[in-house]
């Protein structure tokens, strides 16, 4: 890697000739009338050539330093004092005419969502021919540009990719194509907003290692903007950690991710599972408080009101810049005293997984009508859950993960021959066909609370509801229940009478996780619980749910594409593709090895945030559809160990290949061992 | 992220798209998401309202809305001249004692005006509440059930929406005979399928959220669903389908008016009745009989319909 490389040939290099400058940027939004501060003196560099990571929660400012940092604002923007330096020339003081220019050669843009990016009505190519003809490429060899371009980004029949249009590419596809136009111009520098974060674990990791490898190409500049540390660690040299519109810590990126020098760095990187720990092991760091609002005044640290080793002077000064060495520097008063901040709390989790099987899912297989085809998108899934245990779910999108736990509410109905059941007897399929006892059993946590909380109710409403309906308690009991539940998870009575709207989306997921436990459940499906929240609000609610199931004795479905995640609150795991279970195991064998050629590139492309060295299997091509199914082994045209003869006419079954560790795989174990030991 | 669409979904894809929501909330938007946090609902009700009352629009369309209802309501207040009484001031131009002049007849058209928003402000509200209440739950329910039912109601509505509506009030009306009470009920009937449709098509994407999926795990029943989950979510379109349609209706009423087949008394104050019996006499330069009523109904369609587009502003503010 030429991390340590790059960065340390430019040290020394200054404003004049770094590809971004930023300097002591102030921003503010006008909301109805009064300006609001976001940004409170940003400073920061992009030397040439390197890549520089702007990390933070949701609403510190790292888009709209991003935006800013291009002059691409709203129109309610106003840069209100600083200055944005690119190549020596001054962003903040050029004419419209000269920005245009600017925009069109030196710098490009690459956003977070590529279907929004490009235009739905022109085909690929016209789109990315537009973009040479727009630097004054003439039309015909525009198109021959366009064409080397997507051979560029690694698409591999470019020609019949032009003449489609962009609903006929997957987002992985998409979003190659969007860094194609963004490169046309052979930009010093390249902004990346979230470029992955709507994308699968394998098809990020592809955009992440192309992006890596166009930059040692192009040798263009990189401000990368993540909230997912791990990517960070993966594609940057430096890193900047913003919080509240200020950049609280800055240096090599490694440096900053081991050894954190500033309170808020220390408490989001204790908020994510790392280092393979285990919710047996101790629970997460969950940053107490709420980030605060745009046009709050902060004029000291902006970080005093959550930091955990806050004193008098933190409130009376400006936070000096201490520098570390190396370029790494944290503004804080008490950087000496980081030892002091608390890490996060020791579990006793003393309980053990029961035996008896509480809900099973026996030989489930649901095949949809889709337009006269049968669509198979399970086919003979086989589960079954222990009291007090969580088993974790994992695949990439269109795998049949949210179909199975669809089925087992009874959402859908399985196919004959399949059913769910409860201690043993087999449920009604459809929900409204259930008894009260199988509907209380089992009940689910959706991944968007927004969608799953009905607006117009209020919290109070919401739990009584469910509690009326799940345990037919009514008026006054059902109220002291859900004063009761709420606490539980720790709402305080003042949220019962308001609506969702005016909760934040961790106290909204809060209470879709009490509604989910109103009638005291044995199993809650949880469906990317986290996956829209920030890390420190994720931690907040694994905590509880790791709470809840000591208490309870709760069993969960915990769907994710979290492998972290999965590995802290898992005990087993199962892993799907195409609406098969191809390995189950417990989470200690599953990270073990040896696994399923799935798992293994499924576990090998999480950017990890502590970059340990990574040997990653690519996954090529796309998931098949479940309409026709390839033949064989399902994953056999994606699969790097694939054995030509075998896997593409037979269907390996689902066996045990050691005593808990199911594989649908021809290679025996034995030989995988080797093999995967070999590899890494 | 994985977000599942299982394939029963993608085939409803022709459908108003399902919303749509982020999955994190790193929004790409630069836009201020200004923090509700400490917002309460009353708050922005207030704020909503407050977009509301500062509409130039709707101050506008409130003045003369409430004009015509004051009218409707006490036209004893706005003039003392009996609208049937006939003089021997024969088509007098507006002038000092008759301000908008006399007609043929020598009745007083300022009188008749006045009066003439009466029969108007009567049937036009009455059908307009009873096609959004059909509308909204045969909608609602279209919305909800989808497949066959669906088919069955969507269809006719089309069917209905497909013939003139003027012909089909014809065809009613002289198959049901001329009263207030078949007008009132025409011009509903007229106006379900439009309201149908509208409130159909939110509660596709309604019943998409994950809120619905979560009523029907806990067993809860369509009927409950519908009405105590979905319609509270879907009141504000319901609310500007109102005011919209009204508009319409006014404009139906007085056509049908103006055609003479709404089995009123053709001496009564009418502004259709006074259009049709009076519009031959511009060519003989007596233009105000005429022109005062016909803008009587264009000053009441206008402000209903400026109150309706302020609404729907202040509702998606």
């Amino acid at each position: 890697m030429t991390v340590t490389d790059s960065a340390q040939d430019m040290v020394g290099s200054d404003s004049d000739s770094a590809a971004l400058s930023v300097q002591d940027l102030h921003m503010s939004y006008i909301v109805r009338g009064t300006p609001r501060e976001v940004l409170r003196g940003v400073s920061f560099d992009v030397r040439p050539g390197e890549a520089y990571g702007l990390v933070g929660e949701s609403g510190c400012g790292k888009s709209t330093t991003a935006y800013a940092a291009l002059r691409y604002l709203p129109g309610n923007g106003l840069i209100t004092s600083g200055k944005v330096l690119a190549s020596g020339r001054e962003l903040t003081a050029m004419s419209a005419k000269d920005l245009r220019d600017f925009r069109s050669t030196e710098a490009s843009m690459v956003y977070q969502d590529p279907v929004q990016a490009v235009n739905p009505v022109h085909r690929i190519g016209r789109q990315v021919a537009e973009s040479f003809e727009i630097i004054g490429v003439p039309k015909k060899e525009a198109v021959e540009r366009a064409r080397k371009a997507l051979e560029t980004v690694r698409i591999a029949d470019p020609d019949s990719v032009m003449e489609r249009f962009p609903h006929q590419l997957s987002g992985g596809m998409l979003q190659r194509v969007v860094i194609a136009m963004a490169l046309a111009s052979d930009p010093k520098l390249l902004v990346l907003d979230e470029p992955t974060t709507g994308l699968d674990a394998t098809v990020e990791a592809e955009v992440l290692d192309l992006v890596k490898v166009l930059r040692e190409e192009t040798g263009a500049a990189i401000l990368l903007i993540a909230h997912n540390l791990g990517v960070i660690r993966k594609m940057c040299d430096r890193v900047g950690v913003m919080y509240a519109g200020r950049i609280v810590e800055e240096g090599d990126v490694a440096e900053v991710f081991d050894a954190p020098n500033h309170p808020y760095t220390v408490g989001l990187l204790n908020s994510i599972p790392r280092r393979g720990i285990r919710k047996t092991d101790r629970e997460l760091f969950a940053i107490p408080g709420n980030l605060p609002s745009i046009g709050d005044p902060l004029p000291t640290c902006v970080y005093v009101d959550r930091c955990p080793i806050v004193t008098d002077i933190c409130r009376a000064e400006f936070p000096p810049r201490v520098e570390l060495g190396n370029g790494h520097f944290t503004m804080c008063h008490h950087a000496d005293l980081i030892g002091n901040v608390p890490g996060p709390e020791e579990t006793e989790w003393n309980h053990k997984i029961g035996t008896e099987e509480v809900i099973g899912v026996d030989n489930v297989s649901k095949t949809f009508r889709q337009r006269g085809a049968d669509v198979p998108a399970l086919v003979s899934v086989n589960l079954g859950f222990a009291d007090g245990e969580t088993l974790g779910l994992v695949g990439e999108s269109g795998s049949g993960k949210s179909t199975l736990a669809k089925t087992m509410l009874g959402v859908h109905e399985p196919d004959e021959g399949g059913a769910i059941t409860l201690r043993g007897r087999p449920m009604a399929t459809k929900a409204t066909s259930r008894n009260e006892e199988s509907i209380r059993a089992m009940q689910m946590v959706f991944q968007n609370p927004d969608s799953a909380l009905n607006r117009s109710w209020t919290v109070r409403r919401i739990l009584t509801r469910s509690i009326t309906k799940l345990t037919g308690l009514s008026g006054a009991e059902a109220d002291a229940r859900a004063v009761e539940i709420a606490t539980g998870m720790r709402l305080s009575e003042r949220h019962l009478d308001m609506r969702p709207r005016q909760l934040s989306g961790g106290l909204k997921q809060r209470v879709a996780i009490a509604r989910a436990f109103a009638g005291d459940p044995d199993v809650v499906v949880c469906d990317e619980p986290t996956s829209a929240l920030d890390v420190s609000v994720q931690a907040a609610i694994l905590n509880l749910l790791g709470q809840l199931q000591r208490s309870e004795r709760t069993s969960y479905l915990f769907i994710s594409h979290d492998i972290g995640v999965v590995r802290y609150l898992a005990d087993r795991v199962a892993v799907m593709y195409v609406g098969r279970i191809v390995e189950l195991t417990t989470t200690d064998k599953l990270f073990e090895g040896p696994n399923h050629p799935y798992t293994e590139a499924l576990l090998s492309a999480v950017p990890s945030v502590d970059g340990q060295t990574e040997h990653r299997i690519p996954l090529t091509g796309e998931i098949p559809s479940p309409k026709d199914p390839p033949p064989g082994c399902v994953f056999h045209t994606r699969c790097h160990r694939a054995i030509p003869g075998t896997c593409d006419t037979i269907v390996p079954e689902l066996k045990e290949i050691s005593p808990g560790h199911l594989m649908a795989c021809h290679i025996p174990a034995e030989q995988l061992v080797e093999l995967q030991a070999k590899s890494s | 992220m994985t977000t599942t669409l299982p394939p029963d979904q993608s085939a409803a894809a022709d459908e108003p798209d399902p919303r749509k929501v982020s999955n994190t909330q790193d929004s790409v938007q630069p836009e201020p998401e200004v923090d509700l946090g400490g917002a309460t609902r009353k708050q922005v009700r207030r704020e909503q309202l407050a977009v509301l009352y500062k509409s130039p629009g709707f101050i506008i369309g409130a003045i003369v809305f409430g004009f015509w209802v004051l009218a409707a309501i006490f036209p004893g207040l706005l003039t003392s001249i009996d609208p049937k009484a006939l003089s021997s001031e024969l088509r007098n131009p507006p002038n000092a004692d008759a301000w908008l002049g006399t007609d043929p007849l020598g009745r007083d058209v300022f009188s008749r005006v006045i009066f003439g928003a009466r029969p108007v402000l009567i049937v036009t509200p009455l059908a307009t509440i009873f096609a959004v209440l059909a509308g909204s739950f045969i909608g609602v329910a279209a919305g909800y059930f989808k497949g066959l039912f669906d088919d069955v109601v969507s269809r006719i509505a089309e069917a209905v929406l497909s013939i003139p509506a003027i012909l089909l009030a014809i065809v009613v009306i002289f198959t049901f005979g001329a009263s207030t009470a078949v007008i009132i009920g025409t011009v509903a009937v007229l106006f379900t399928p439009p309201v149908l449709r509208t409130v159909r098509a939110a509660t596709l994407s309604e019943s998409e959220l994950d809120y619905v999926t979560s009523a029907k795990m806990r067993g809860e029943s369509s009927f409950f669903i519908i009405v105590r989950e979905i319609l509270p979510n879907i009141l504000g379109v319901v609310v500007v389908e109102l005011t919209v349609r009204l508009g319409y209706a006014i404009f139906t009423v007085a056509t049908l008016a103006f055609l003479g087949i709404t089995g009123a008394d053709p001496t009564d104050a009418d502004w259709g009745i006074d259009v049709a019996n009076q519009w031959e006499r511009i060519i003989s330069g007596v233009w105000w009989p005429t022109v005062f009523p016909a803008l009587a109904i264009a000053s009441l369609v206008i402000s209903v319909n400026l109150i309706a587009d302020s609404i729907e502003e202040a509702v998606s503010s």
